[in-house]
């Protein structure tokens, strides 16, 4: 038995490779990840620090090797069952993914609406939500009239607002000046430690290195480099 | 107010031009399928008029005399198919054309005296068919002192030939005006759902169902469908109010019945199939798209 794999894994990825026309974006990934557990993937561009998180949401499939997101295998979920996946997670990227022609209320209450929830709940929950990323004064702004650090803002109250087990995050301060790229960590940190498992894949070494207590797993031509504990 | 159609009706409002253009032009194909509609719904009255009570005129020969009347209705009533029967005296049926033609009662005033023949009007009941009539008038005619039989045999042989002709290049074109509208709505759905695809992508991502996805798609084409069906009726309502009157006024002299507009069970149907077609247009581009 692997010693590595732990009782209360919520990921565990199982010798994982994906291949694009031939060429390996990840190569042989085993790994196995608590739940509430903080990491940090890094590795240089094209490392496969993406894609890792991409199989995980089944925006990708693996080409080998099997995933088990909370003892549910992605190999075997159908396309229909596919919804119920991915309101396990809550998604950060580096573009925002913000619908431009929605208000900022209607992106956060998009995620509440496609799983279902009563208009009642939904207004309470995205209400408090904005308030907790400071954004509840830019309810009826468009995602275009913010500025690149208030449309994160956005995204991440979009990922936190249905109390998603795990968040995973695409460079999330990618493209964000310090402070803003400090208050979206923020904001990610709080949620973690109401017991959330986070995976940010990001550049950013120094500010998550300085801000979290995690494991840091370095990626390097698709495959695991080294893994190290922070703070 | 469902959610999917307060996010159609947004999508409609956010995209008002190409879904104007799209109501625009689906009402333009569901006015030509009712103009057809409204052709063979009045000419089925007219045929099913003559039908359920056909008028003939029975001209009878000069050596005719009042005390052959009796026998003359024993022997028309006889053939059967009679549902009334009317004589008009040859000074009676002066009278009549003197009140129809006022207007050039010169020309009648210049008469020596009377040229018209006596006549019955015999109004039968239903036929199917103008052979049938045919039959019945040629039965008539074999009474001796019967001079012709008039019953419209011209006018109605054409009418029906037409009318069929029509009846089927109709068909045709009804149905290929019904395959536009279901293409341009199909064609619209598809232009909405590629400007709308980073949507889409995000939905998927934040765990939306297929259907919560396309369901505003096919609220939008649904109500296309129906807002180009109603808007098509109402150009042809106010095109047939515009010139029925006209028409009827005019024609009246020649016709026993007006044009009427479509009935309410044929508004329904065709706003039906409209909005059934706007629904279908969206069915296909997006089985197609998201294949």
């Amino acid at each position: 038995m692997n010693p590595d794999i732990k009782k209360n894994s919520i990921i565990r990825l199982f010798n994982v490779s994906k291949r694009y026309n031939g060429k390996f974006a990840l190569k042989d990934i085993n790994l196995d990840i608590e739940q509430g557990e903080f990491i940090l993937i890094s590795g240089p561009s094209g490392a496969g620090k993406s894609t890792l998180l991409k199989v995980l949401y089944l925006a990708e499939r693996v080409s080998e090797g099997q995933i088990l997101i909370d003892g549910m295998n992605l190999a075997r979920i159908s396309s229909s069952r596919l919804p119920l996946l991915r309101r396990r997670f809550g998604m950060v990227f580096q573009d925002f993914k913000l619908i431009p022609n929605r208000t900022v209320y209607e992106n956060v209450a998009l995620v509440l609406e496609a799983a279902g929830q009563k208009p009642d709940y939904i207004r309470k929950k995205v209400m408090q939500v904005l308030r907790t990323t400071d954004m509840d004064k830019k309810v009826k702004s468009f995602s275009p009239s913010l500025s690149g650090g208030e449309q994160q803002r956005v995204a991440v109250a979009r990922a936190l607002v249905g109390e998603p087990s795990i968040i995973l995050a695409d460079e999330p301060t990618g493209s964000l000046d310090a402070k803003s790229a400090q208050a979206v960590l923020d904001f990610i940190m709080e949620y973690h430690k109401k017991g959330a498992t986070v995976l940010i894949a990001s550049h950013n070494l120094h500010l998550l290195e300085s801000t979290v207590r995690g494991r840091n797993i370095e990626i390097t031509e698709g495959t695991i480099k080294r893994t190290a504990t922070m703070l | 107010m469902s959610p999917f159609i307060k996010k159609a009706l947004t999508d409609i409002r956010l995209n008002r031009f190409l879904n104007l253009v799209t109501i625009f032009t689906i009402s333009l194909s569901i006015l030509v399928v009712s103009v057809f509609m409204l052709f063979f719904e009045n000419a089925g009255r007219v045929i099913e008029a003559w039908n359920q009570g056909g008028r003939a005129m029975i001209y009878l020969k000069d050596s005719f005399t009042m005390d052959m009347l009796p026998e003359l209705k024993n022997r028309i009533n006889g053939l059967g198919n009679i549902h009334d029967l009317v004589f008009i005296s040859k000074d009676e049926a002066l009278d009549r054309l003197r009140k129809e033609m006022s207007s050039s009662n010169t020309f009648l005033k210049t008469l020596q005296g009377n040229p018209l023949p006596d006549a019955v009007e015999i109004k039968m009941t239903s036929y199917n068919s103008i052979e049938k009539v045919e039959a019945f008038a040629q039965k008539i005619k074999e009474i001796e002192i019967v001079e012709d039989v008039e019953y419209g045999q011209g006018w109605l042989g054409k009418f029906l030939k037409i009318f069929n002709l029509f009846k089927i290049s109709g068909y045709a074109m009804c149905g290929l005006f019904f395959l536009v509208a279901m293409f341009i709505t199909s064609n619209t759905v598809r232009l909405a759902f590629y400007s709308r695809k980073l949507e889409v992508e995000i939905m998927r991502l934040v765990g939306a169902t297929e259907t919560f996805i396309k369901a505003p798609f096919y609220v939008e084409g649904l109500l296309q469908g129906f807002l180009g069906g109603v808007l098509g009726l109402v150009i042809l309502l106010a095109t047939y109010l515009m010139i029925s009157s006209g028409a009827t006024q005019s024609l009246s002299p020649y016709i026993y019945f007006d044009i009427r507009f479509l009935s309410i069970k044929t508004i329904i149907l065709i706003i039906f199939v409209s909005t059934f077609l706007g629904w279908f247009g969206c069915y296909l581009s997006l089985k197609q798209i998201l294949r």
